[in-house]
Protein backbone atom coordinates (compact mmCIF):
# COMPACT_ATOMS: atom_id res chain seq x y z
CA UNK A 1 0.00 0.00 0.00
CA UNK A 2 1.29 3.38 -0.81
CA UNK A 3 2.16 6.18 1.71
CA UNK A 4 -0.52 8.33 -0.14
CA UNK A 5 -3.40 6.12 0.21
CA UNK A 6 -3.14 5.78 3.49
CA UNK A 7 -2.87 8.87 4.23
CA UNK A 8 -6.07 9.68 5.96
CA UNK A 9 -8.47 12.07 4.64
CA UNK A 10 -9.56 15.52 6.24
CA UNK A 11 -11.98 15.10 8.39
CA UNK A 12 -15.58 15.72 8.85
CA UNK A 13 -15.64 19.01 10.20
CA UNK A 14 -12.85 20.41 7.74
CA UNK A 15 -15.13 18.95 5.05
CA UNK A 16 -18.23 20.94 5.95
CA UNK A 17 -16.22 23.89 6.73
CA UNK A 18 -15.10 23.75 3.06
CA UNK A 19 -18.32 22.66 1.26
CA UNK A 20 -19.62 26.27 2.96
CA UNK A 21 -16.48 28.08 1.85
CA UNK A 22 -17.51 26.72 -1.50
CA UNK A 23 -21.57 27.15 -1.37
CA UNK A 24 -20.98 30.85 0.47
CA UNK A 25 -18.29 31.54 -3.24
CA UNK A 26 -20.93 30.05 -5.23
CA UNK A 27 -23.73 32.26 -3.79
CA UNK A 28 -21.82 35.42 -3.56
CA UNK A 29 -19.97 34.71 -7.15
CA UNK A 30 -22.83 36.66 -8.82
CA UNK A 31 -22.83 39.90 -6.67
CA UNK A 32 -19.28 40.45 -8.93
CA UNK A 33 -21.46 41.76 -11.49
CA UNK A 34 -22.29 45.18 -9.42
CA UNK A 35 -18.79 45.35 -8.54
CA UNK A 36 -15.22 46.08 -10.74
CA UNK A 37 -14.16 48.25 -13.32
CA UNK A 38 -16.03 49.68 -16.34
CA UNK A 39 -16.53 46.80 -19.50
CA UNK A 40 -13.83 47.69 -21.86
CA UNK A 41 -12.34 45.39 -25.13
CA UNK A 42 -8.92 45.30 -23.58
CA UNK A 43 -10.17 43.56 -20.33
CA UNK A 44 -9.97 40.09 -22.14
CA UNK A 45 -6.82 40.17 -22.88
CA UNK A 46 -5.44 41.47 -19.71
CA UNK A 47 -7.94 38.99 -17.73
CA UNK A 48 -6.11 35.94 -19.58
CA UNK A 49 -3.13 37.06 -19.05
CA UNK A 50 -2.97 37.40 -15.40
CA UNK A 51 -5.44 34.09 -15.15
CA UNK A 52 -2.05 32.85 -16.52
CA UNK A 53 0.26 34.62 -14.45
CA UNK A 54 -1.65 33.12 -11.49
CA UNK A 55 -1.85 29.59 -12.66
CA UNK A 56 2.21 29.72 -13.29
CA UNK A 57 2.58 31.25 -9.80
CA UNK A 58 0.43 28.72 -8.44
CA UNK A 59 2.44 26.18 -10.25
CA UNK A 60 5.75 27.31 -8.29
CA UNK A 61 4.77 27.58 -4.61
CA UNK A 62 7.83 27.78 -2.02
CA UNK A 63 7.57 25.88 0.66
CA UNK A 64 8.15 28.20 3.98
CA UNK A 65 7.09 25.43 6.39
CA UNK A 66 5.53 22.49 7.25
CA UNK A 67 1.94 22.55 5.59
CA UNK A 68 2.58 26.22 4.64
CA UNK A 69 3.65 27.64 0.98
CA UNK A 70 3.62 31.38 -0.89
CA UNK A 71 3.54 31.85 -3.92
CA UNK A 72 3.75 35.16 -6.31
CA UNK A 73 -0.05 34.89 -7.06
CA UNK A 74 -0.94 38.14 -5.22
CA UNK A 75 0.52 40.72 -7.37
CA UNK A 76 -1.47 39.46 -10.22
CA UNK A 77 -4.78 38.89 -8.00
CA UNK A 78 -4.55 42.21 -7.08
CA UNK A 79 -3.71 43.61 -10.42
CA UNK A 80 -7.00 41.68 -11.43
CA UNK A 81 -9.28 43.00 -9.24
CA UNK A 82 -8.33 46.76 -9.47
CA UNK A 83 -7.94 46.46 -13.35
CA UNK A 84 -10.70 44.07 -14.54
CA UNK A 85 -14.66 44.37 -14.33
CA UNK A 86 -16.03 42.27 -11.32
CA UNK A 87 -17.18 38.85 -13.21
CA UNK A 88 -13.86 39.04 -15.55
CA UNK A 89 -11.69 39.40 -11.93
CA UNK A 90 -13.56 36.68 -10.73
CA UNK A 91 -13.51 34.67 -13.56
CA UNK A 92 -9.44 35.22 -13.87
CA UNK A 93 -8.89 34.26 -10.37
CA UNK A 94 -10.68 30.80 -10.31
CA UNK A 95 -9.38 30.13 -14.05
CA UNK A 96 -5.78 31.02 -12.73
CA UNK A 97 -5.92 28.92 -9.37
CA UNK A 98 -8.15 25.99 -11.26
CA UNK A 99 -5.19 26.04 -13.79
CA UNK A 100 -2.75 26.08 -11.00
CA UNK A 101 -4.07 23.68 -8.62
CA UNK A 102 -4.41 20.69 -11.09
CA UNK A 103 -2.85 18.36 -8.31
CA UNK A 104 -3.90 17.67 -4.55
CA UNK A 105 -6.56 15.95 -3.16
CA UNK A 106 -10.00 17.41 -4.73
CA UNK A 107 -10.97 18.82 -1.35
CA UNK A 108 -8.00 20.93 -1.10
CA UNK A 109 -8.40 22.12 -4.62
CA UNK A 110 -12.30 23.18 -4.21
CA UNK A 111 -11.21 25.22 -0.76
CA UNK A 112 -8.27 26.67 -2.69
CA UNK A 113 -10.65 27.90 -6.00
CA UNK A 114 -13.51 28.97 -3.47
CA UNK A 115 -11.13 30.84 -1.27
CA UNK A 116 -9.64 32.52 -4.47
CA UNK A 117 -13.40 33.83 -5.20
CA UNK A 118 -14.19 34.76 -2.07
CA UNK A 119 -10.90 36.77 -1.62
CA UNK A 120 -11.56 38.48 -5.18
CA UNK A 121 -14.84 39.42 -4.01
CA UNK A 122 -13.88 41.20 -0.73
CA UNK A 123 -11.26 42.81 -2.66
CA UNK A 124 -14.21 44.08 -5.30
CA UNK A 125 -16.06 45.02 -2.43
CA UNK A 126 -13.76 46.97 -0.82
CA UNK A 127 -12.57 48.94 -3.81
CA UNK A 128 -16.29 49.46 -4.73
CA UNK A 129 -17.69 50.85 -1.09
CA UNK A 130 -14.50 53.04 -0.43
CA UNK A 131 -13.75 54.31 -4.21
CA UNK A 132 -17.42 56.32 -3.36
CA UNK A 133 -17.38 57.00 0.10
CA UNK A 134 -15.02 60.94 -0.11
CA UNK A 135 -13.63 63.00 -2.34
CA UNK A 136 -11.78 60.93 -5.24
CA UNK A 137 -8.20 62.95 -3.80
CA UNK A 138 -8.46 60.74 -0.70
CA UNK A 139 -11.47 57.77 -1.71
CA UNK A 140 -9.40 56.33 -5.04
CA UNK A 141 -5.91 55.91 -3.02
CA UNK A 142 -7.91 54.29 -0.21
CA UNK A 143 -9.60 52.66 -1.97
CA UNK A 144 -6.72 51.10 -3.86
CA UNK A 145 -4.93 50.28 -0.71
CA UNK A 146 -8.25 48.67 0.80
CA UNK A 147 -8.75 46.30 -1.50
CA UNK A 148 -5.28 44.18 -0.97
CA UNK A 149 -5.52 44.58 2.49
CA UNK A 150 -9.55 43.23 2.34
CA UNK A 151 -8.12 40.48 -0.28
CA UNK A 152 -4.84 39.08 2.50
CA UNK A 153 -7.68 39.70 5.82
CA UNK A 154 -10.38 37.72 4.20
CA UNK A 155 -7.94 34.82 2.80
CA UNK A 156 -5.84 34.12 5.94
CA UNK A 157 -9.64 34.49 7.76
CA UNK A 158 -10.37 31.43 5.46
CA UNK A 159 -7.42 29.52 6.23
CA UNK A 160 -6.95 30.28 9.98
CA UNK A 161 -11.21 28.77 10.03
CA UNK A 162 -9.65 25.55 8.58
CA UNK A 163 -6.90 25.63 11.30
CA UNK A 164 -9.91 26.56 13.67
CA UNK A 165 -12.31 23.88 12.96
CA UNK B 1 -3.35 25.02 28.26
CA UNK B 2 -2.75 26.62 25.24
CA UNK B 3 -1.41 29.90 24.32
CA UNK B 4 -3.64 32.76 23.76
CA UNK B 5 -5.83 32.03 20.27
CA UNK B 6 -5.17 35.85 18.70
CA UNK B 7 -1.66 35.22 19.77
CA UNK B 8 -1.34 32.69 17.36
CA UNK B 9 -3.85 33.53 14.97
CA UNK B 10 -1.27 37.21 14.54
CA UNK B 11 2.05 34.62 14.67
CA UNK B 12 0.75 31.76 12.01
CA UNK B 13 0.48 34.74 8.79
CA UNK B 14 2.90 37.26 10.74
CA UNK B 15 5.95 35.65 8.79
CA UNK B 16 4.88 36.01 5.12
CA UNK B 17 3.17 39.16 6.10
CA UNK B 18 5.93 41.47 4.46
CA UNK B 19 6.28 39.13 1.40
CA UNK B 20 2.34 39.74 1.00
CA UNK B 21 2.51 43.26 1.55
CA UNK B 22 5.62 43.68 -1.12
CA UNK B 23 3.66 41.84 -3.98
CA UNK B 24 0.53 43.59 -3.26
CA UNK B 25 2.21 46.89 -3.95
CA UNK B 26 3.71 45.41 -7.22
CA UNK B 27 -0.56 44.24 -8.42
CA UNK B 28 -1.15 47.77 -7.44
CA UNK B 29 1.38 49.55 -9.17
CA UNK B 30 1.33 47.13 -12.41
CA UNK B 31 -2.49 47.82 -12.15
CA UNK B 32 -2.45 51.76 -12.15
CA UNK B 33 0.52 51.36 -14.55
CA UNK B 34 -1.76 49.26 -17.49
CA UNK B 35 -5.07 51.84 -16.79
CA UNK B 36 -3.47 54.22 -18.66
CA UNK B 37 -0.63 51.83 -20.92
CA UNK B 38 -2.53 48.77 -21.38
CA UNK B 39 0.95 47.68 -22.71
CA UNK B 40 2.61 47.64 -19.49
CA UNK B 41 0.45 44.95 -17.63
CA UNK B 42 3.34 41.80 -19.42
CA UNK B 43 5.81 43.79 -17.59
CA UNK B 44 4.37 42.33 -14.10
CA UNK B 45 5.90 39.08 -15.12
CA UNK B 46 9.79 40.98 -14.44
CA UNK B 47 8.73 41.56 -10.63
CA UNK B 48 6.88 38.54 -10.12
CA UNK B 49 9.85 36.82 -11.15
CA UNK B 50 12.32 38.48 -9.23
CA UNK B 51 10.04 38.12 -6.08
CA UNK B 52 9.91 34.08 -6.88
CA UNK B 53 13.46 33.89 -7.14
CA UNK B 54 14.25 35.92 -4.24
CA UNK B 55 11.72 33.92 -1.95
CA UNK B 56 13.00 30.94 -3.50
CA UNK B 57 16.75 31.75 -2.33
CA UNK B 58 15.04 32.93 1.46
CA UNK B 59 13.95 29.83 1.89
CA UNK B 60 16.99 27.74 0.96
CA UNK B 61 19.21 30.12 3.26
CA UNK B 62 16.88 29.57 5.81
CA UNK B 63 16.71 25.66 5.39
CA UNK B 64 20.90 25.82 5.04
CA UNK B 65 20.99 27.71 8.38
CA UNK B 66 18.79 25.50 9.96
CA UNK B 67 20.71 22.23 8.62
CA UNK B 68 23.86 23.90 10.00
CA UNK B 69 22.56 24.66 13.72
CA UNK B 70 21.33 20.95 13.37
CA UNK B 71 24.65 19.64 12.61
CA UNK B 72 25.53 21.80 15.28
CA UNK B 73 23.52 20.08 17.55
CA UNK B 74 24.16 16.60 16.56
CA UNK B 75 27.74 17.23 17.51
CA UNK B 76 26.74 18.37 21.27
CA UNK B 77 24.97 14.83 20.92
CA UNK B 78 28.02 13.26 20.08
CA UNK B 79 30.47 14.38 22.26
CA UNK B 80 28.94 12.18 24.51
CA UNK B 81 28.08 8.76 23.13
CA UNK B 82 25.23 8.38 25.49
CA UNK B 83 23.68 11.22 24.25
CA UNK B 84 23.92 10.49 20.90
CA UNK B 85 20.63 11.35 19.09
CA UNK B 86 19.32 12.49 21.81
CA UNK B 87 17.87 15.54 20.38
CA UNK B 88 16.38 14.12 17.38
CA UNK B 89 14.45 11.79 19.99
CA UNK B 90 13.66 14.78 22.00
CA UNK B 91 12.42 16.33 18.98
CA UNK B 92 10.36 13.09 17.51
CA UNK B 93 8.71 13.07 21.04
CA UNK B 94 8.00 16.83 21.31
CA UNK B 95 6.41 16.62 17.82
CA UNK B 96 4.16 13.88 18.28
CA UNK B 97 3.19 15.40 21.98
CA UNK B 98 2.38 19.30 20.52
CA UNK B 99 -0.13 17.06 17.51
CA UNK B 100 -1.54 15.23 20.68
CA UNK B 101 -2.65 18.85 21.94
CA UNK B 102 -3.59 19.96 18.28
CA UNK B 103 -1.47 22.97 18.49
CA UNK B 104 -1.13 24.55 14.61
CA UNK B 105 1.02 23.19 12.40
CA UNK B 106 3.42 26.26 13.02
CA UNK B 107 3.86 26.11 16.33
CA UNK B 108 4.58 22.13 16.18
CA UNK B 109 7.44 22.74 13.96
CA UNK B 110 8.69 25.40 16.03
CA UNK B 111 8.31 22.73 18.83
CA UNK B 112 9.93 20.37 16.73
CA UNK B 113 12.52 22.66 15.70
CA UNK B 114 13.32 24.04 19.45
CA UNK B 115 13.58 20.19 20.65
CA UNK B 116 16.28 19.70 17.55
CA UNK B 117 18.50 22.62 18.90
CA UNK B 118 17.58 22.71 22.96
CA UNK B 119 20.90 21.16 24.46
CA UNK B 120 22.98 23.36 21.26
CA UNK B 121 24.61 25.19 24.60
CA UNK B 122 26.01 22.53 25.46
CA UNK B 123 28.88 23.20 22.98
CA UNK B 124 30.41 25.34 25.39
CA UNK B 125 30.64 22.96 28.21
CA UNK B 126 33.69 21.39 29.29
CA UNK B 127 33.85 17.40 27.92
CA UNK B 128 35.56 16.74 31.70
CA UNK B 129 32.19 18.08 33.27
CA UNK B 130 29.50 16.80 30.42
CA UNK B 131 30.66 13.27 30.57
CA UNK B 132 31.79 13.11 34.31
CA UNK B 133 31.04 9.95 35.78
CA UNK B 134 30.56 10.83 39.24
CA UNK B 135 28.70 13.65 40.93
CA UNK B 136 29.43 17.00 39.69
CA UNK B 137 30.89 20.09 42.34
CA UNK B 138 29.16 23.04 43.09
CA UNK B 139 30.73 25.07 39.95
CA UNK B 140 30.32 22.36 37.40
CA UNK B 141 26.69 22.04 38.53
CA UNK B 142 26.40 26.10 37.43
CA UNK B 143 28.36 25.26 34.32
CA UNK B 144 26.17 22.64 33.38
CA UNK B 145 23.19 25.00 34.46
CA UNK B 146 24.30 27.75 32.07
CA UNK B 147 23.53 25.72 28.76
CA UNK B 148 19.61 27.14 28.32
CA UNK B 149 21.24 30.46 28.71
CA UNK B 150 23.92 29.64 26.60
CA UNK B 151 21.87 28.42 23.78
CA UNK B 152 19.33 30.93 23.73
CA UNK B 153 21.65 33.57 23.09
CA UNK B 154 23.31 31.04 20.24
CA UNK B 155 20.28 30.59 18.37
CA UNK B 156 18.63 34.09 19.48
CA UNK B 157 21.32 35.46 16.30
CA UNK B 158 19.03 33.04 14.08
CA UNK B 159 16.00 35.03 12.44
CA UNK B 160 14.49 31.77 12.21
CA UNK B 161 14.78 30.43 15.28
CA UNK B 162 14.36 33.21 16.88
CA UNK B 163 10.80 32.56 18.36
CA UNK B 164 11.96 29.26 19.82
CA UNK B 165 14.46 30.79 21.76
CA UNK B 166 12.14 31.31 24.85
CA UNK B 167 11.64 27.20 24.26
CA UNK B 168 15.37 26.42 24.42
CA UNK B 169 16.00 29.31 27.24
CA UNK B 170 13.34 27.70 29.79
CA UNK B 171 13.12 24.14 29.03
CA UNK B 172 14.83 23.25 32.23
CA UNK B 173 11.64 25.62 33.94
CA UNK B 174 10.03 23.81 36.20
CA UNK B 175 6.13 24.13 36.31
CA UNK B 176 6.21 24.15 40.59
CA UNK B 177 9.21 26.98 39.88
CA UNK B 178 11.58 25.41 41.12
CA UNK B 179 13.26 25.07 38.21
CA UNK B 180 16.11 26.89 35.93
CA UNK B 181 17.79 29.64 34.47
CA UNK B 182 14.66 31.85 35.73
CA UNK B 183 12.84 29.81 38.09
CA UNK B 184 9.43 30.85 35.66
CA UNK B 185 6.16 28.78 37.35
CA UNK B 186 3.32 27.92 35.89
CA UNK B 187 1.79 29.14 33.08
CA UNK B 188 4.61 31.81 32.94
CA UNK B 189 6.57 29.16 31.37
CA UNK B 190 6.39 29.28 27.53
CA UNK B 191 4.23 26.36 26.35
CA UNK B 192 6.57 24.73 23.91
CA UNK B 193 9.56 24.53 26.87
CA UNK B 194 6.67 22.62 28.76
CA UNK B 195 6.30 20.20 25.91
CA UNK B 196 10.13 20.13 25.91
CA UNK B 197 10.63 19.59 29.34
CA UNK B 198 8.36 16.19 29.59
CA UNK B 199 10.31 15.00 26.30
CA UNK B 200 13.79 15.81 27.73
CA UNK B 201 12.90 14.07 30.94
CA UNK B 202 11.60 11.33 29.09
CA UNK B 203 14.69 10.83 26.96
CA UNK B 204 17.07 11.48 29.68
CA UNK B 205 15.19 9.13 32.34
CA UNK B 206 14.97 6.18 29.63
CA UNK B 207 19.25 6.91 28.29
CA UNK B 208 22.15 5.26 29.60
CA UNK B 209 24.41 8.35 30.85
CA UNK B 210 27.93 8.02 32.10
CA UNK B 211 26.65 8.42 35.83
CA UNK B 212 23.71 5.71 35.45
CA UNK B 213 21.74 3.02 33.44
CA UNK B 214 18.99 3.51 32.00
CA UNK B 215 15.88 3.65 34.49
CA UNK B 216 13.34 0.72 34.31
CA UNK B 217 10.13 2.19 32.38
CA UNK B 218 8.27 1.14 35.59
CA UNK B 219 9.92 3.63 37.48
CA UNK B 220 10.43 5.97 34.57
CA UNK B 221 6.47 6.29 34.41
CA UNK B 222 6.35 6.52 38.12
CA UNK B 223 8.95 9.20 37.84
CA UNK B 224 6.69 11.45 35.68
CA UNK B 225 3.55 10.94 37.48
CA UNK B 226 5.43 11.77 40.98
CA UNK B 227 6.42 15.12 38.55
CA UNK B 228 3.11 15.74 37.79
CA UNK B 229 2.20 19.22 38.34
CA UNK B 230 5.76 19.95 40.31
CA UNK B 231 7.98 19.38 37.47
CA UNK B 232 5.57 18.91 34.15
CA UNK B 233 2.51 20.64 33.61
CA UNK B 234 -0.27 18.13 34.17
CA UNK B 235 -1.42 18.61 30.75
CA UNK B 236 1.30 18.53 28.48
CA UNK B 237 2.12 15.02 30.43
CA UNK B 238 -1.43 13.87 29.63
CA UNK B 239 -0.67 14.40 26.06
CA UNK B 240 2.23 12.52 26.47
CA UNK B 241 1.31 9.71 27.84
CA UNK B 242 -1.19 9.20 24.99
CA UNK B 243 1.59 9.71 22.88
CA UNK B 244 3.13 6.96 24.47
CA UNK B 245 0.47 4.62 24.84
CA UNK B 246 -0.69 5.45 21.11
CA UNK B 247 3.02 5.31 19.49
CA UNK B 248 4.61 2.41 21.09
CA UNK B 249 7.43 2.57 18.33
CA UNK B 250 7.93 5.97 19.09
CA UNK B 251 9.49 4.96 23.16
CA UNK B 252 10.02 1.33 21.98
CA UNK B 253 12.83 2.10 19.37
CA UNK B 254 14.83 4.39 21.85
CA UNK B 255 14.45 2.92 24.85
CA UNK B 256 16.40 -0.62 22.82
CA UNK B 257 18.41 1.58 21.22
CA UNK B 258 19.34 2.56 24.79
CA UNK B 259 19.97 -1.11 26.47
CA UNK B 260 22.45 -1.35 23.72
CA UNK B 261 24.30 1.62 23.92
CA UNK B 262 26.29 0.45 26.80
CA UNK B 263 27.13 -2.15 29.22
CA UNK B 264 28.82 -0.12 31.69
CA UNK B 265 27.92 -1.16 35.29
CA UNK B 266 25.97 1.90 36.82
CA UNK B 267 27.63 4.61 38.20
CA UNK B 268 27.69 6.55 41.19
CA UNK B 269 24.71 9.37 40.60
CA UNK B 270 25.38 12.77 40.34
CA UNK B 271 23.59 15.53 40.46
CA UNK B 272 20.37 15.05 37.97
CA UNK B 273 19.72 18.01 35.36
CA UNK B 274 15.93 16.89 36.10
CA UNK B 275 14.69 16.21 39.45
CA UNK B 276 13.60 12.83 38.35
Amino acid sequence: MSAASRRPGPPPRVRVYVCTAVALALLLAPASGWLGAAWRFEAWPEAMLLAALLAVAHRQRVQIGLHRTINVGTAPEVAAVLLLPGPLAVLALVAGTAAGERRGPLIQRSFNIAAATLRALAGLGAYVALRHAGPTAISDPLATLAAPLAMYVGGTMLVLGVAAV
Amino acid sequence: MRENPLRRAWATPHDTLVAEAALGLVGIMAALASADHPWTLPLLVVPAALAQRALRDGVALRAQTRQALEDLADVVDMRDHYTFQHSQRVAELARATARQLRLPASEVELITMAGRVHDVGKIGIKSTVLMKPGKLSDREFAEMRSHPVVGARLIGNFPQFARGRAYVLHHHERFDGKGYPERLAGEQIPFGARVLAVADAWDAMTSHRAYRQALPLERVYAELERGRGAQFDPAVLDAFLHVLRERPDLAAAHTTEAQDTDETEPQAPRAPEHAA
